[in-house]
């Protein structure tokens, strides 16, 4: 099951607030009814007030809870829709934060994710790749073309140096990455992105749910290790922060495993020898048989049980207070 | 534009006035209290409650509102966005484009030879849907902008960013038309062109130009050549990317016409002047009708839902009615 949209479940806090409110109208209205009905029926009255009231509250809370439910665009269940893509349009995207110069897998993060790169370009025959570099802010460096040439050497140009605005956004990279998709294409698109999973700003969540809504799975490779490495600057120092301690950099595996899944990709460890064989097969899955008619199955979205069982406390909450129990209400 | 998914679930709404009967019109409900209160030998009174009701009515129309959301919703509202796919590759096409000293003479005027250009490829590409279309400069040595993409608007940035002088003072056609080849050497497009923009002879670079348009047209490229300007004297100015110095003169323009035309013919293609504003579009109107491809189109519909705005809107509303008579009016019943 897939929650697009976790973010709507902080409404249930509104709602345990308004226990309070609920508690004094109780109160309030029991005070009322004992001065209209008189003291001498106020037990019989109370009862029955206190029996609608539950259920008034009770439905209410329940339509509430069940209509966030309905909001948070949960997924489950799969649906066959028809395919009609033709051939894959590949955009690589590559953090070129000052992180991804850690040797922790060696020669260095950004140098082996330039290898894996050119290693998977190369077993896909004639794909338009685009390639798009992203630290503080996110820039295409290559649009989608069939000219591995340059490529080649964009790739070996690999550096943070590349342009001088510090920081690491993935989210801008995502989001750099799907603007790289020029519209009228055919292809299936998917998305490389290629990082150690340290993000300083941005919610990268919210840029891979938009990548799974315009259906485009990002494939993520980690490039790091999870015990990390010290951060050095130009001169070869080590980065220390303000109290003394040396910067470690590590692989967010988590994160990046998060990101993958939202979107409906996979997440690979770039240092595991096996996974850029795993991964070029998982992308080719995405084109496989394509020039046939051919049927893939997409995530279902499940909000209606939700809107309908709303609506069945909400209609609840009307009838039952608009039933005669007694004499009196 | 808006479409339902599913519009069997407005029938839905057919129980919706049932229940506004039952919430606002049956007089036996259980929601009231019928009290009867009167002074002695007064008869009865009855209180002034227009503004409560007034408010009132207003606070149900939102749940109504809410409520014919909450059914909306069910039909699955969706939001269509038709895209043109093009089923087939269209052609790839290089623009070499002359960046030495010389395409500074303002002889379109108000513009010089090299904003003239610009201009024209921009409207060229704009008017492109499915073709890759590339961008070499070219001076002493030549430098790949853009390589052959659909991706027009990165390319149309970057050609912004030409400038004269950019790759030296010199004009290596050679040079230029070789790199425009590499670079659609992997092209899978059955329709490879090379337009070369220039204003002048080949004075610079390792390769020789006729030798570079006989490889290309090897590799099946066709070479269109656009030669830009006037003959004889002519004024110039710019501004040196080094010095950032204002640079005015006049200069002589030289035109090797018979060599640009041998140029042309060695690359299977045609050799263009360009005196004017005029001729350098009428020259690009002519590749744009020779290069024209039959295009095969699907229409993919792309379906945004919206369901969830729906039942947003509807929670808002039928929030708002329960927060007015529960906590504004304070409602016990």
């Amino acid at each position: 099951m897939k929650i697009l949209y976790p973010e709507v479940f902080w409404l249930l806090l509104v709602l345990i607030l308004l226990v309070i409110p609920a508690v004094f109208n109780y109160r309030k209205g029991r005070k009322t009814l004992e001065l209209l009905a008189g003291q001498w029926r106020n037990e019989e009255s109370s009862q029955v007030y206190f029996i609608k009231s539950l259920i008034y509250w009770i439905t209410i809370f329940l339509f509430f809870i069940f209509s966030i439910m309905a909001l948070a665009g949960m997924r489950w269940g799969k649906t066959a829709v028809k395919d009609e893509s033709s051939g894959l349009d590949l955009v690589i995207a590559v953090d070129i934060s000052r992180s991804m110069l850690a040797d922790d897998i060696a020669p260095s993060r950004l140098t082996r994710a330039a290898e894996g790169i050119s290693y998977i370009l190369n077993s896909f025959g004639s794909t338009r790749s685009a390639l798009v570099i992203f630290k503080g802010e996110g820039n295409i460096l290559v649009p989608l073309t069939e000219d591995r040439i340059l490529m080649e050497s964009a790739l070996r140009s690999l550096s943070p140096d590349l342009y001088t605005v510090p920081g690491s956004d993935i989210e801008l990279g995502i989001r750099s990455a799907l603007d790289a998709f020029p519209p009228g294409s055919p292809g299936k698109k998917a998305i490389l992105f290629v990082s150690d999973g340290e993000s300083l700003t941005g919610t990268p969540s919210e840029a891979a749910r938009e990548a799974y809504l315009q259906e485009v799975p990002l494939f993520i490779l980690g490039a790091g290790t999870s015990e990390g490495m010290v951060l050095r600057d130009e001169s070869g120092n080590v980065i220390k922060d303000k109290n003394g301690q040396a910067v470690i950099t590590s692989l967010e595996e988590e994160v990046l495993r998060d990101l993958a899944e939202l979107s409906g990709g996979i997440y690979y460890n770039l240092s595991d020898p096996r996974s850029l064989g795993e991964l070029v097969i998982s992308i080719r899955e995405l084109t496989a048989a394509q020039d046939k008619e051919r049927i893939v199955s997409k995530d279902q979205k499940q909000y209606r049980i939700f809107v309908v069982l709303a609506l069945f406390f909400l209609v609840l909450n009307l009838s039952l207070g608009g039933i005669r129990w007694s004499r009196w209400f | 534009m808006l479409t339902f998914e599913a519009p069997g679930f407005f029938l839905l709404f057919i129980f919706v006035p049932l229940f506004i009967y039952l919430r606002h019109f049956y007089l036996n409900s259980g929601r009231s209290l019928r009290i009867s209160i009167g002074l002695w030998k007064k008869g009865l009174f009855t209180a002034p409650q227009k503004g409560i009701r007034f408010f009132l009515s207003i606070s149900a129309l939102f749940f109504w509102g809410g409520i014919c959301l909450f059914l909306a919703s069910l039909a699955g509202p969706t939001v269509s966005l038709h895209e043109k796919v093009y089923l087939n590759r269209g052609a790839d096409i290089m623009i070499v484009l002359d960046q030495s000293p010389s395409m500074a003479a303002r002889d379109f005027p108000p513009e010089n030879r090299l904003d003239a250009a610009r201009n024209m490829i921009r409207k060229f590409v704009l008017g492109r849907i499915n073709d890759g279309v590339g961008l070499v400069g070219f001076g002493d040595e030549a430098v790949l902008k853009v390589p052959p993409t659909t991706d027009y608007s990165t390319f149309l940035e970057r050609l912004e960013t030409m400038s004269i002088l950019e790759l030296g003072e010199g004009t290596a056609i050679g040079m230029g038309i070789s790199v425009a080849a590499l670079h659609l050497s992997d092209s899978s497009a059955s329709e490879k062109i090379i337009v070369l923009l220039t204003d002048g002879d080949n004075n610079a670079g390792e390769i020789q130009p006729l030798a570079a348009a006989s490889m290309a047209s090897q590799m099946g490229i066709r070479i269109y050549v656009i030669g830009i300007g006037s003959e004889g004297e002519v004024p110039f100015e710019f501004i040196h990317p080094g010095t950032g110095k204002l640079i005015t003169g006049i200069q002589r323009s030289i035109f090797n016409e018979p060599f640009l035309a041998e140029l042309a013919e060695t690359g299977n293609g045609s050799f263009y002047r360009a005196f004017t504003p005029g001729s350098l579009e009428a020259v690009f109107r002519s590749i744009d009708s020779l290069e024209t491809m039959e295009e095969r189109v699907r229409i993919h519909v792309r379906n945004i839902p919206v369901h969830r705005w729906f039942i947003l809107l509807g929670i808002a509303c039928i929030f708002l009615d329960f927060i007015i008579r529960k906590i504004f009016f304070r409602e016990v019943l």
